[in-house]
């Protein structure tokens, strides 16, 4: 019982995952990524460690169609499960396990996949699919967040969310974006309240290791790119 | 259109790769050595990722054959490729793709793998796995040249109305170190294997010096006087 | 006997080395490059072990500086050695040893470190830079062959019996860790720098072609025709040339 949005960005190499349940904290059980090689997500009945395997299997060089049959091949609950991969050449694959509830399946196109199951209908991924299509040029966090508003508006799942995530790795081994609403009543409307409110501390974040002595603080920053954005 | 060799000493365990081609720099797509481990290339319309795939799987432990299973099951134009592989055991595999141009083939012997594509015919595959056999006690480097060379001698590439030079040629060869032995290549030239032989005759005699100074660093000859030594010894 | 140059392209995050030398076939002493991760070269009497080591303790996380006491720490030679590393940031140590052959010295600069041995003097390491900062719209592998006609030109090598020439000369340019971007050599050569800059706008020429050959066959022309396309190319432009100069 969940939608989520997966995709790389081929200009900056992003990768990010945009995810949303009924369950609390999917955040925690269901994106994996790493920076300049891949994303898995893994939910439905979720085994969390498809994940991590995902990974070290793009590790080692499989493209993403690979990564997804080895993963089927060796686990014996695959039907259970709804699994995305994509992989640093933009190939973007997703399997829906026979046993998901209706509506469930998965849209793939270059770089994206757009997925679900418990879903009310295929509108909430195919919404998913167009919104991330229509804002071709964003940043690809943005991309996310609003597909997953879209995919939410689209009807969502039985029963309503009540946990989110947004997850995106640059270039670094940690995460450019790593936000997540764990309980909520509206889960993706906090979420994106919270990243309408981290986005422009997001280079903030980025250039203040390497510039300890002169960056200040997020509030001394942001001063000092609204005077230099002024006319 | 490409023709090589892969091959492996069983008494050292070293192993390298001789590769000539009307391509240009085709030392570029050499990395697929890894030292007592394996050694592998893909050419033809060549998958670029397939090397270091390779030699990962070859450094978890899989034989040639699987790891060859496993490059061909990654990959969706895998009719389009040639490869070859060598695990440490010295186990050599190829594959010529149906969508390979040619004559492309391959003849696989104990401890080495002749392969080519878009070759004047299968004498150039032949002839290239007898070369590199035609003298058991050389160094590993000077058979694979000799490969090489019996490859171009035998028709190298094209047809007979259109005969294909080579163009860019490469010589590697890995011992027990992560980093290479021998590694030279001649990106551009009319005549690359003739050009890659004569890189190589220089390079020779400099090896030892080369080795020599990086251990002992006090006690090394500046290199122009080793050079000067090396021509007046020539000269005589 | 060499100069020298390691950069990241501030616009990719690619990395990049550029080296020519008297000694034959430099450029397959070149391992220590790793796209994501950095770039180690040691030169002047080179530890051979020095460059894969350092790859691995900038990948462990260890910043170019530590890697360089590291490297010391581990090498009784270190004073021989003339070593640069630059970390995916492009973060930059550099070490001249005291037992190199004069004139040696190197330079840092955003993003890059130029440097050398056996030099005619200071100003071919300065000529490396300035070399590499003339034109920065360029693509990364233009900008090292920059660095490299630069050091030439301001004196390049100079031993005890006088000026020596590049035998040897690279440019390696790395986007992806498990393949090269650009990878251009001479191993042997009179004029070793002049040869690679005619290699490298003939590979650029390729470049495309085979890229896209090896991720789409099923649309790609053979290399034959391709060269055809090219020649014909080649022969309308001069042609055109030779019409403007009637």
């Amino acid at each position: 019982m969940t939608f989520a949005i997966a995709a790389r960005c081929p200009d900056s190499g992003k990768f990010g995952v945009a995810i949303s349940t009924r369950p609390l904290a999917v955040g925690s059980r269901c994106p994996f990524l790493r920076p300049n090689l891949g994303a898995v997500v893994t939910m439905a009945f979720t085994d969390p460690r498809l994940g991590p395997f995902g990974l070290r299997l793009l590790g080692l060089g499989y493209s993403a169609p690979r990564v997804l049959d080895e993963i089927a091949a060796s686990d014996p609950n695959i039907e259970y499960r709804q699994i995305a991969v994509i992989d640093r050449d933009g190939n973007a694959v997703a399997r829906t396990g026979k046993r998901n509830r209706d509506w469930s399946g998965h849209f793939c196109a270059d770089g994206m996949v757009a997925m679900g199951n418990a879903l009310v209908s295929e509108r909430t991924a195919s919404a998913m699919a167009e919104s991330f299509r229509k804002t071709k040029g964003d940043e690809l966090e943005a991309r996310l967040m609003t597909a997953l508003e879209a995919g939410r508006d689209a009807g969502g799942q039985h029963g309503g969310q009540h946990s989110a995530a947004l997850v995106v790795y640059r270039l670094q081994e940690y995460p450019l974006v790593d936000l997540r609403v764990d309980e909520h009543d509206e889960p993706i409307g906090e979420l994106r309240r919270i990243f309408d409110l981290y986005r422009p501390q997001i280079e903030y974040y980025e250039t203040r290791p390497w510039q300890p002595e002169v960056i200040g603080s997020e509030d001394d920053w942001a001063t000092r790119q609204k005077a230099m954005s002024r006319p | 259109m490409t023709y090589t060799i892969l091959g492996r000493c069983p008494r050292t365990g070293r192993m390298g790769i001789g590769i000539a081609t009307f391509s240009i720099t085709v030392g570029r797509y050499c990395r697929g050595v890894k030292a007592m481990t394996g050694v592998t290339i893909s050419q033809a319309f060549a998958n670029e990722r397939n090397n270091k795939l390779a030699l990962r799987l070859l450094g978890q432990g899989f034989a040639a054959q699987s790891v060859l299973d496993q490059l061909l099951k990654n990959d969706r134009y895998f009719e389009y490729r040639q490869i070859g592989v060598i695990d440490r055991d010295g186990t050599a595999v190829a594959y010529s793709g149906p969508r390979t141009r040619g004559y492309s083939g391959h003849v696989v012997g104990d401890n080495h793998v002749a392969f080519g594509n878009g070759l004047v015919g299968s004498k150039v595959a032949e002839a290239i796995a007898a070369g590199f056999l035609a003298k058991p006690d050389a160094d590993l480097e000077e058979r694979l040249l000799m490969g090489i060379e019996a490859g171009r001698d035998a028709g190298g590439q094209g047809t007979i109305d259109d005969h294909k030079p080579e163009r860019s040629a490469a010589l590697l060869v890995y011992s027990q170190h992560p980093y290479p032995d021998i590694d030279l290549r001649v990106d551009l030239h009319p005549t690359a294997v003739e050009e890659l032989r004569r890189v190589y005759s220089e390079y020779k005699p400099y090896e030892a010096y080369y080795r020599e100074r990086e251990r002992n660093p006090r006690g090394a000859l500046p290199q122009e006087q080793f050079m000067a030594a090396l021509t007046s010894r020539a000269a005589q | 006997m060499t100069f020298s140059i390691i950069a990241r392209c501030p616009r990719t995050g690619r990395l990049g080395l550029g080296i020519a030398t008297f000694s034959i076939a430099s450029g397959g002493r070149c391992e220590g490059i790793l796209a994501g991760v950095g770039i180690c070269k040691t030169q002047a009497f080179i530890n051979r072990g020095n460059d894969l080591l350092a790859l691995e303790l900038l990948q462990q996380g260890h910043s170019p500086t530590h890697v360089m006491q590291m490297l010391e720490a581990n090498d009784p030679e270190h004073a021989y050695r003339q070593i640069a590393i630059l970390d995916r940031e492009g973060n930059a140590a550099a070490h001249t040893g005291s037992g190199t052959r004069p004139w040696s010295g190197h330079k840092i600069g955003e993003g890059f470190v130029a440097f050398g041995n056996v030099l005619a003097g200071p100003q071919v390491v300065e000529a490396i830079a300035s070399g590499f900062l003339e034109k920065p719209e360029d693509p990364l592998e233009y900008r090292l062959l920059g660095a490299l006609e630069g050091a030439r030109n301001s004196g390049g090598q100079v031993g005890g019996s006088g000026h020596l020439t590049e035998r040897s000369a690279a440019i390696r340019v790395d986007a992806d860790p498990d393949y090269p971007d650009i990878d251009v050599r001479v191993d042997l050569h009179d004029d070793a720098i002049v040869q690679l800059r005619r290699i490298l706008d003939e590979f650029k020429l390729y470049e495309d072609f085979y890229r896209s050959r090896g991720r789409d066959p099923s649309t790609a022309i053979t290399q034959g025709e391709f060269v055809a396309q090219l020649q014909a190319k080649r022969s309308t432009l001069s042609s055109r040339a030779q019409a403007r100069d009637l």
